[in-house]
């Protein structure tokens, strides 16, 4: 396992359209790249990420939401400059190859989003509020499920990192202006 | 002099007015409008951003209502321009509640949204 970069805005390796994992493909070098791609993302830490964020214009997209853990202790932690606590939160990887969005709902929900790619950006992005999926996993067998909430949401999200567009993209021409000048100056700041 | 400043402020006032409630009801209505496009109007928002915002509406409100009481008080203005403001304090007073309750919540998570 090995954490891998993170591809960044203006990166044009982030424009690509991914291709599909082909049946051939399936095996000790895919759950390879599947494992660093999670450590990659617990380390970032993020909730999502997919195979062209970290360079491989492949259809392969992790995502664990992470949700709070009720019946764990609180975790102690002092980043920020004083000591505190976070709820504990629980793993549940998820591993989407090859997904495919069969009915997309006409309601809308809205998410503020951020991504790995455009760091410490946040905007209110309004997507589908459920979707059902077509994926495959490791084993290379076919799934179906129904998404909604932050699931749906960040499976979207994920799934156009593989067309190849970010979620600033979904922002009106004069607010990604103001998205990319913003993240310009985070980056001469750091 | 004065005088005539105070004339061409009693004439501009009034138009000024009319036009900031039409631009209030133009971009309230486009804004319910965007509500269901894929993008949405607002630049990225952090809690003091929305406190900034809610004291700048509260200013526009303060505003209106000093205009709206001297109105009342001369019992002069013309029921149109104080129905306009009137809709110009409830569409200030809905934004203000609205940024405040955003940046409640926006504070109360205390932490960024996740990143994906």
């Amino acid at each position: 396992m090995a954490i891998r970069e993170i591809l960044e805005v203006p990166d044009p390796r982030l424009k690509t359209i991914s291709t599909p994992v082909e049946p051939h493909e399936f095996g000790p070098e895919l759950n390879s790249l599947v494992e660093d791609m999670f450590e990659t993302m617990y380390d970032a830490p993020g909730i999502g990420l997919a195979a062209i964020q970290v360079g491989v214009p492949k259809r392969v997209l992790v995502i664990d939401l992470q949700p709070d853990d009720p019946d764990a202790p609180p975790v102690e932690c002092s980043h920020d400059g004083h000591k505190h606590t976070h709820p504990a939160t629980k793993n549940e990887p998820r591993v989407f190859i090859n997904p495919v969005i069969l009915d997309p709902a006409r309601e809308l929900s809205t998410y503020q989003e951020g991504c790995l790619s455009v760091p410490e950006i946040y905007a209110d992005v309004d997507r589908p509020a459920t979707c059902t999926v077509r994926y495959q996993d490791l084993e290379g067998n076919t799934h179906e499920e129904h998404l909604e909430g932050l699931l749906a949401t960040c499976l979207q999200h994920e799934m156009d990192h593989l067309e190849g567009i970010l979620f600033i993209d979904h922002l009106s021409r004069l607010k990604r202006a103001m998205v990319l000048k913003k993240l310009e100056k985070i980056r001469r700041a750091a | 002099m004065s005088g005539e400043w105070l004339s061409w402020l009693g004439t501009a006032l009034p138009i000024l007015l009319i036009l900031a409630m039409i631009w209030l009801v133009g971009e309230f209505l486009a804004d319910s409008l965007r509500r269901n496009e894929a993008t949405t109007p607002d630049p990225p928002k952090t809690r003091k951003s929305l406190i900034r915002d809610a004291v700048f509406e509260g200013a526009i409100l303060l505003m209106l209502t000093y205009v709206l009481s001297g109105e009342l008080r001369n019992g002069e203005g013309s029921p149109l321009f104080i129905g306009l403001l009137l809709l110009g304090i409830v569409l200030q007073t809905y934004l203000i509640i609205r940024k405040l309750i955003e940046a409640f919540r926006l504070g109360s998570a205390g932490i960024a949204p996740p990143q994906a």
